[in-house]
């Protein structure tokens, strides 16, 4: 009772727009004040979970990630994309979901993601007759493999509350990335595979699309470059995590101010303090989602979740799937950080006793809470790219439905019932 | 409470919060929920015991400040050194060269027992006792060089925990050092960051290491111990006899401990040979010069944070 | 109270945001090169950057806790408003606005609360960080301060917020 009442007040502050880490407190103070325990444990202990070099990784990339947006340095990667898939009917949709998995090799977040390729894209989209609802609806969709191809905020969230080694965490992403990536683009081709209304570039001999591709290539290559020093420096034993994410942010800065000259010195500056806002604003977030779990676990809320999925079902592959629509209404309750801090502790614990790897878990977590980002009513993605894009939510909402059930949740499905999509790479790149 | 006891004097039940690092495999947990068993029996009910295990309510900074609080009653922990210095002294390097000399260094009454009880007690904490887990050796990817020699370049870089008392040891007997978080650690050495690492029992290097590490050395460097410690506050508002049935129980049960470290040391570098992982032993007569060499050179360095008197007073402790 | 109306251009209020701003660039541009220089010292000259770690740490608490202030600052803590979407009345929007600025302050006042005690603990009990053996008040200020401003930002924005809501009521909109 006292932990539907938490909850409660924890939707209610929420659906009120009290902003989420107060929220959070709320709901904690709410159980301190009825549970009769000591509050003067709480700031600590949010202290002592926050003192980590892990958790670190997490505003160097969005300073990376800054730094990268204001450079203009997604251009280029859009250039090269379009001059193989720029030629087919719904082929500039396929360069938008594609451009956004390669954009998420350096970007950690979503949104990042969404907001530096949607300013690249929309406008060419629209120009190409494409509706601007389905537009809008496939980059936001497409914005999620910023979190599911590495390296990724919310890997190296779940990585550091379960206790995981945040190169596991990435590599059991990836797969389940690069097939959203496959589905997004087969969906969009599907729907628009009558549409007449769209302009399609007239095909060219394939030597002037080599020879394009080639110059727009080695303009890209430094930009290409920093996955190849991100991920090679982590995988190639170079750097942990945590230094690689400052390597890049060095990396990106003369990328940005010398070869792209789209960062003037004074714009250095002010993207550090945006970037360091953004930081501020989701460690807040951490900070109470942490006091609050400490809380959940103290109210044995675990155990208690844990008990009515069992009296429901002993068989594994149902608690899977209750699980899962557990975390899919999380999901239409809040956006992907809020969900990795306040599922992983709770959720963690059930699916080990399950028998379920919590890396395997990693991935079907970042599928799930991705998807989340899509769903309203808290959908951080479909309205930012609804605004960048200049379209209504309702105009999103029918390509929205059709990603979600023919992209979406096949490959949640594969990726819960399958372990080895989301294992093998890691299995194979890291032994154990 | 309408039933048949609301006219007797009734003896108040009191519910302590247990808070361990331990994973619920460990041996620790076994020992957790043997103690609990034990105190609720003797106790019959008046003392009951809730274990928090595997760092749920944080980790060992977190609830040792919570044990001085009195948000946490009982803590299994390793000990931090954030609220006095000296509190690190359990993880000095050789602290003993094998398990004979660990019994004697660990037991009830022994120097280190005594100081410890006196630092704990200035912070309103109850020290019940050491609590054994295994010597500490180096697991590497590559073989060492100079294996037997302390003080000689040993011709790879290894982790150590971000604390000089580990690091220390290491440098001098001749290891080059980085620390590195313990969680990446395990893709460090499979990335060749590092080639070996100093940190954990054969227990570790078996259960956490043993894909990625190639040889493992036992140079009893340092000793993995934690601690049974208690808020004083809590400890005292007990009666006479249920605070003898709580500390027996936890001075025995940690007592118990160093024979099942030293059986488990046995048992794993067995596995770490099975798993092909080529272990090598040195003799006592090895252990007792790297320990002299390194007594000498890392103590002196150590000093400054665990007082010359504390050190001093270990020093001369030994018989 | 009327000075609340317009704190936004005086100087204490200009002042206080610089202070933020310049911690929060420095303690960027530090965090990184400190990192950038253990990789060196790792690769280049086969050492370590003993203790670099707890260093970035006390950084890391400042950048964090700034950060957060000026989220509070620039009105940008992450919400998910879902009521408003659904007020289409402007009057009753406003003052839906107000519940929830009150909510936020009377909880954000309480985590200061709770957070000047724990800074307090700090004064009293002096911990300090394991390898250079500094304060860690260092970094605990920073969450103080860090709470005392939002407290601060969120109490100013409810009382301005209320006046415009008065006013507008008065114009009759
Ligand atoms: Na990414
Ligand atoms: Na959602």
């Amino acid at each position: 009772m006292t932990i539907a009442i938490a909850m409660t007040i924890l939707v209610v502050t929420l659906f009120i727009g009290v902003p989420i880490p107060f929220a959070f407190f709320s709901s904690a103070a709410y159980l301190i004040y009825t549970g009769g325990y000591d509050p003067s444990f709480l700031l600590p202990y949010g202290f002592s979970k926050m003192n980590s070099i892990v958790l670190l990784t997490i505003p160097l990339f969005i300073m990376a990630g800054g730094v990268m947006d204001k450079g203009r340095i997604g251009d280029k990667l859009v250039d090269v994309v379009d001059t193989i898939a720029g030629r087919i009917r719904g082929g500039l949709g396929v360069v938008t979901v594609v451009t956004c998995a390669i954009f998420g090799a350096v970007s950690g977040s979503s949104s990042a993601t969404v907001s530096c390729i949607g300013s690249i894209m929309m406008p060419k989209l629209k120009r190409a007759g494409y509706p601007v609802g389905h537009a809008a609806a496939l980059l936001a969709s497409s914005g999620v493999l910023g979190i599911l191809i590495p390296p990724s905020m919310l890997m190296i969230l779940y990585a550091w509350m379960g206790n995981q080694s945040v190169l596991a965490c990435f590599l059991a992403a990836f797969t389940p990335g690069l097939i959203l990536t496959v589905l997004l683009s087969a969906v969009n081709l599907f729907l628009l595979r009558n549409n007449t209304e769209i302009e399609v570039r007239p095909a060219e001999s394939f030597g002037a699309t080599a020879r394009q591709f080639a110059s727009k290539s080695a303009k890209a290559s430094p930009a290409l470059m920093m996955p190849v020093i991100i991920l090679g420096g982590i995988y190639g034993g170079f750097m942990t995590p945590t230094e690689a994410a400052a390597v890049a942010v060095i990396y990106a800065i003369p990328v940005a101010m010398f070869i792209y000259k789209g960062l003037k010195t004074r714009d250095l500056v002010a993207t550090l303090i945006e970037s360091a806002t953004t930081t501020g604003v989701i460690m807040a977030m951490m900070f109470a989602v942490m006091i609050l779990s400490r809380l959940y676990i103290m109210e044995n809320l675990p155990e208690q979740i844990m008990g009515v999925l069992t009296s429901v079902s002993e068989n594994k592959y149902v608690i899977m799937l209750m699980i899962n629509v557990f975390m899919i209404i999380m999901g239409m309750l809040m956006d992907d950080v809020s969900g990795v801090l306040l599922g992983t502790p709770i959720l963690v614990p059930l699916v080990t006793q399950l028998g379920v790897d919590p890396i395997h878990f990693a991935a079907i977590m970042g599928v799930n809470l991705g998807l989340g980002n899509v769903t309203p009513p808290t959908a951080p993605l479909l309205y930012l790219s609804g605004r960048i894009a200049g379209a209504p939510v309702n105009q999103m909402m029918r390509t929205t439905i059709y990603l979600i059930i023919f992209a979406w949740l096949p490959t949640l499905l594969i990726t819960t019932y399958i372990p080895e999509v989301s294992l093998g790479l890691v299995h194979w790149l890291m032994g154990n | 409470a309408c039933n048949d006891d609301a006219g007797k004097a009734e003896t108040k039940s009191v519910e302590f919060k247990f808070a361990t690092q331990h994973p619920v495999e460990h041996m620790a947990h076994k020992a957790a929920e043997r103690i609990k068993a034990r105190v609720e029996k003797e106790t019959q009910g008046r003392v009951t015991i809730k274990i928090y295990p595997a760092n749920q309510l944080g980790d060992a900074s977190q609830i040792y400040e919570e044990v001085i609080r009195g948000s946490i009653d009982i803590a299994h922990i390793t000990v931090p050194d954030q609220y006095d210095s000296r509190l690190g002294i359990g993880f000095i390097p050789y602290i003993a060269r094998d398990y004979d000399q660990i019994r004697e260094v660990f037991a009830k009454g022994s120097f280190i027992d005594t100081e410890m009880a006196k630092m704990h007690d200035a912070l309103g904490v109850k020290f019940f006792s050491y609590f054994g887990e295994g010597f500490i050796g180096v697991g590497a990817v590559e073989p060492v060089e100079n294996m037997k020699q302390p003080g000689v370049e040993k011709g790879i870089m290894i982790r150590v925990p971000g604390l000089d008392v580990f690091k220390f040891g290491g440098e001098e007997l001749g290891f080059r050092t980085t620390s590195i978080p313990y969680s990446d650690t395990y893709s460090a050495l499979q990335t060749g960051v590092v080639k070996g690492w100093i940190g954990g029992p054969p227990n570790l290097n078996y259960l956490g290491f043993r894909d990625v590490i190639k040889h493992y050395y036992q140079y009893n460097v340092n000793f993995e111990s934690t601690q049974y410690v208690m808020n004083k506050a809590k400890f005292e508002a007990l009666s006479p006899e249920d605070r003898k049935i709580v500390e027996t129980a936890f001075v025995e049960e940690a007592q118990q401990s160093f024979l099942m470290a030293e059986s488990e040391d046995q048992m794993y570098r067995k596995k770490l040979e099975e798993a092909g992982i080529e272990v090598t032993v040195f003799t006592t007569q090895e252990l007792e010069e790297m320990a002299n060499y390194v007594r000498e050179h890392a103590w002196q360095r150590l000093e400054k944070n665990l007082t010359p008197e504390l050190v001093n007073g270990l020093r001369g402790s030994y018989k | 109270m009327t000075s609340l109306d317009n704190i936004q251009s005086l100087g204490f209020w200009k002042t206080l945001n610089h202070f933020q701003k310049f911690v929060m660039a420095s303690t960027s541009i530090l965090i990184v090169l400190m990192i950038c220089v253990a990789v060196v010292a790792r690769y280049i000259f086969q050492s370590d950057f003993y203790g670099s770690e707890e260093l970035i740490s006390m950084l890391a608490f400042w950048l964090y806790f700034m950060g957060a202030a000026q989220g509070s600052h620039d009105r940008s803590q992450i919400s998910a408003d879902i009521v408003s979407c659904y007020i289409h009345d402007e009057k009753r929007r406003r003052a839906m606005h107000i519940v929830k600025d009150v909510v936020t302050l009377g909880v954000c006042l309480l985590v200061t609360f709770w957070a000047l005690k724990f800074v307090a603990w700090g004064f009293k009990m002096h911990p300090k960080s394991p390898v250079f053996r500094l304060p860690m008040l260092i970094p605990h200020i920073a969450v103080g301060l860090g709470f005392v401003l939002m407290s601060w930002y969120h109490f100013v924005y409810l009382v301005q917020d209320i006046r415009t809501h008065v006013r507008l009521v008065r114009a009759d909109r």
